[in-house]
């Protein structure tokens, strides 16, 4: 099935998501820094980790990964609602991630459908950086 | 940076942060030009019912992990977790204010498990995001 056809009905427990990778640029922090007013040497100059290391939130939410959530992403009511993360050991500016990803599940509650995916991101030496978990709503 | 110890105590406040979110960080945070939505796009935010662009969830995210980074420093890159809940929605320009609490001191092992509840907060002073977090320390 073409992922942009699926709806929240097709949802399978279980099933795994298009892994996809990027690479954690000086410009990429730059810019987010920037856009969001935030400023920490720890980015830019050096950090306790031997070089600078990007924030934390850098990649905003793998598992919010837009296709990734076709079946939600064309509802007029899509709205993320939690997201829970587990980092696991920083990352270092330049390396490029992995990140994998499963849906975990689905429900409806109060009158909306419900969904969650879980996405792991390791850098390119293997070394696992963050978990985490999106649940979105319809 | 660090600056959670074991003696810090229960009921101590992180040092928080505060930012006037403007319609251009909003749309640079987005992704405009190249991305437009309503996050990035006037008209199109104004269609779905908004006044204005509808800044992202994860603007509020990133200001409550950074205070978190500041607070546990190397302790969170490593064993850091963070739930966050989207409770309201923000337009710009907005004041956001990230603040944080500690509520509890765990012993975990040889090291203690320090619980926060933080939230972003309007210029109003209302929650728009809320968040408990915790690292090894």
């Amino acid at each position: 099935m073409n992922p942009e056809d699926m709806t929240w009905e097709d949802i399978e427990i279980g099933s795994e998501c298009e892994d996809f990778e990027y690479c954690v640029t000086e410009e990429m922090v730059r810019k987010y820094l920037t856009a969001l007013g935030i400023e920490n040497p720890w980015y830019t100059k050096d950090s306790p980790f031997e070089g600078p290391i990007a924030p934390a939130l850098v990649g905003r939410s793998d598992a919010a990964r837009p296709d990734w959530w076709y079946p939600f992403t064309t509802h007029p009511g899509f709205l993320q609602a939690k997201t829970e993360f587990e980092f696991i050991n920083p990352l270092k500016i330049g390396k490029k991630i992995k990140v994998k990803g499963r849906w975990v599940e689905k429900y409806e509650k109060r009158g909306r459908k419900w969904a969650s995916i879980e996405s792991i991101a390791v850098d390119e030496d293997g070394l696992e950086i963050v978990r985490c978990k999106i649940t979105h709503t319809v | 940076m660090t600056t959670a110890t074991r003696d810090i105590e229960v009921g101590y406040e992180l040092p928080s942060l505060s930012v006037l979110f403007t319609l251009d960080m909003c749309r640079a945070y987005s992704g405009w030009p190249d991305i437009k939505n309503f996050h990035t796009d006037l008209e199109l935010a104004r269609k779905k019912g908004f006044p204005s662009v509808l800044v992202e969830a994860s603007v509020s995210g990133a200001y409550i992990n950074e205070i978190l980074t500041r607070f546990f420093g190397t302790n969170w890159f490593r064993s850091g977790k963070l739930k966050l809940a989207f409770i309201g929605a923000v337009h710009p320009p907005q004041r956001l204010t990230a603040k944080g609490v500690v509520r509890e001191k765990i012993q975990e092992g040889s090291r203690v498990k320090f619980v926060v509840e933080a939230w972003v907060e309007n210029e109003k002073g209302d929650k728009v995001t809320v968040a408990t977090a915790s690292a090894l320390v």
